[in-house]
């Protein structure tokens, strides 16, 4: 009888303890710390500046970036399966905000970490002004971004990088073939 | 009166005015002083400033020469640069620049082709020298430090670039010293640039190189930075004899740094105690050749890097000379590994097992960096033996060198040889002598 209640007491507290751990699981933005933080795909410092991202997936891991290009690759090289929530900044007054309720302004012309030219903004109207300010720029929202080419700066003006690369690798390896 | 004339008669009664109020030029001239001097030269003309402070900002849109005769301070408290260059052939010497707002404006701003920019001394707030779309310039011996007085304590991403080129090709930044900024010298979208005998201390990076073609970074030396040259997304670049010593300050810091670099060449380079040496990812067809990795945390890692070739290199005292994930396809063949015992059967000085470089570890950090705690623990070691999987895949050195490359070891030898030599010689006397007087004691 005793027994049956001890265990009971221990599956009764088990439980709790996994709910209480499910329950703890929030998927919010947490700060960047220049110390520590660098972008997971380019290896670059994260800024703590309006040009940081992160991502948070289902088991909780924060990847951060130093530039939203940068969390676009990671997207194209891990897929989006396990992503949870996606973060952006707005340029003015750095607090996070969901990437898919920014706007964003895109220059090939405009100054950013890695070069991609893309700046988020909490809402449409501080987009705006930020781009009539510049007197170029595009207003872009998340769903444009999809379609977005992602050229960075130098790739505009130098359009055959990609398939130079591309040649001198398979070059390599009919090279590697032959010794 | 002719006008050059006139403007001689000008600095020779400003000279005067200096010479009879001495107390009147560190008050600081009435602001335009110094913009008058420049609107009223001709073009071409040298103009000499005497002694003084001044106060900016300049902008100089003719090509003229400006020395000085003395020490003159420039000092600039608004938000413009201190000097903005816009016509060509503009040549400056020997000013000394205090720069005290934070601002986006550069301190000296180039936007001309053929400007020489020597001897300055520049405090700055914001960034150092910048070129943007500027070609054919030259920054010479100028020391480029931050000013600390209004914004001591800023964080990193707050400070600016000592010299920061944008679009701007075949440049010569020469013998440079830089210090306590974001990026020692920052290169975007910038080609051919030459970049030699510079000092860069206490910066984020010392070289860093975005989107550019055919720079080449030759006789720096960096440390106590965040990284020493951080080469990002370029190709046919040129990274040669180099000094890189201390980056350790940051969990992310390391020697030189390679990402998405192809076609380049590294060769001559010294990284020592750094966090990691060497850092390559996601880069291709680069010639790593004949650098000394010494005393670093990691000597060398590679993560998803193909094709690149490294020979030559010395790996000695790293505490992990290699770790290497997903970059099976290299040609990693004679190097000096000094932790790796090799068998050499047929004497040609080449090691006839295979150092292989296991990815374990990698490979379960990267899933769980929290294991990182686990680094070198006899467990995890343990768990590397047994891992032995996929081997073939493995970065691998098939003909490790027995002996470091003949010269590096010459280098190496002399370096120890005389003040440890004479410094053993007279600790050797004072023992002698200390165990001859004072004897040593019977029980």
């Amino acid at each position: 009888m005793k027994s049956k209640y001890v265990r009971m007491m221990i599956a009764f507290s088990l439980v709790t303890v996994l709910l209480v751990g499910c329950g703890e699981k929030k998927y919010e933005a947490v700060a960047v710390n220049e110390a520590v933080d660098k972008c997971d795909i380019c290896n670059m410092q994260v800024n703590d500046d309006g040009f940081a991202t992160q991502l948070i997936t289902e088991e909780g891991k924060v990847y951060k970036f130093d530039d939203l290009g940068c969390m676009n690759e990671w997207k194209k090289k891990n897929g989006t399966d396990e992503i949870i929530n996606e973060f952006v900044r707005d340029q003015e007054t750095r607090e996070w905000i969901h990437a898919d309720k920014a706007y964003y302004a895109y220059d090939p012309s405009f100054k950013s970490p890695m070069a991609y030219g893309i700046i988020s903004f909490k809402d449409k109207q501080s987009a705006e002004q930020f781009i009539g300010e510049q007197g170029v720029g595009d207003l872009m929202s998340w769903s444009d971004l999809s379609s977005h080419t992602w050229l960075r700066n130098k790739d505009n003006m130098h359009m055959p990088m990609g398939n130079h690369e591309e040649k001198a690798h398979e070059e390599y390896k009919a090279l590697d073939k032959h010794s | 009166m002719s006008f050059s004339r006139m403007l001689g008669l000008f600095v020779s009664i400003i000279f005067l005015i200096n010479l009879l109020l001495p107390g009147y030029h560190v008050s600081g001239q009435s602001p335009s002083d110094l913009q008058v001097m420049i609107d009223d030269a001709m073009p071409e003309e040298t103009i000499v400033i005497p002694t003084g402070s001044y106060e900016g900002p300049l902008v100089i849109n003719k090509p003229l020469t400006i020395v000085v005769d003395g020490d003159v301070n420039l000092v600039n408290k608004s938000k413009d640069p201190a000097i903005r260059i816009t016509a060509d052939s503009v040549h400056i010497k020997g000013l000394s620049i205090v720069d005290i707002s934070a601002k986006e404006s550069a301190s000296i701003l180039i936007e001309a082709d053929h400007v020489v920019i020597e001897n300055l001394n520049i405090r700055t707030a914001s960034y150092g020298i910048r070129l943007d779309d500027a070609s054919f310039n030259e920054i010479l011996n100028s020391e480029i430090v931050w000013e600390s007085a209004v914004t001591r304590d800023a964080k990193l991403s707050a400070k600016r670039n000592g010299i920061d080129l944008f679009e701007s090709h075949d440049n010569r930044l020469f013998g440079n010293t830089i210090s306590d900024l974001h990026d020692g010298i920052y290169l975007e979208s910038s080609d051919r640039n030459l970049v030699e005998d510079n000092q860069i201390y206490r910066s984020r990076y010392g070289v860093h190189c975005m989107y550019t073609d055919g720079t080449i970074i030759r006789n720096n030396v960096g440390s106590f930075n965040i990284t020493g040259a951080m080469v990002m997304a370029v190709r046919d670049v040129e990274v040669a004899n180099n000094y890189f010593y201390k980056q350790n300050e940051s969990v992310n810091s390391q020697g030189i740094l390679l990402f998405d670099a192809h076609s380049s060449h590294f060769y001559d380079n010294k990284v020592e105690g750094n966090r990691v040496g060497f850092y390559i990812e996601l880069s291709s067809d680069n010639m790593i050749m004949h650098n000394q990795v010494k005393q670093n945390f990691i000597g060398i890692q590679l993560i998803e890097a193909s094709t690149n070739h490294l020979s030559d290199n010395l790996f000695s005292g790293n505490v992990i000379e290699a770790e290497a994930r997903s970059s099976a396809n290299n040609n990693v063949d004679g190097n000096f590994w000094d932790s790796f015992r090799g068998i050499d059967l047929n004497g040609d000085g080449r090691s006839e097992i295979t150092n292989a470089i296991n990815p374990f570890f990698q490979t379960i950090v990267k899933a769980r960096p929290a294991f990182q705690l686990f680094f070198q623990s006899p467990g995890m070691i343990f768990l590397q033996e047994m891992f032995q999987s996929d081997r073939q895949q493995w970065m691998t050195d098939h003909s490790s060198l027995m002996e470091p490359p003949a010269d590096i070891q010459d280098e190496l030898s002399s370096h120890a040889d005389a003040g440890t030599g004479i410094m053993g010689v007279f600790m050797l006397m004072v023992a002698i002598t200390t165990i001859f007087y004072l004897g040593v004691r019977r029980s």
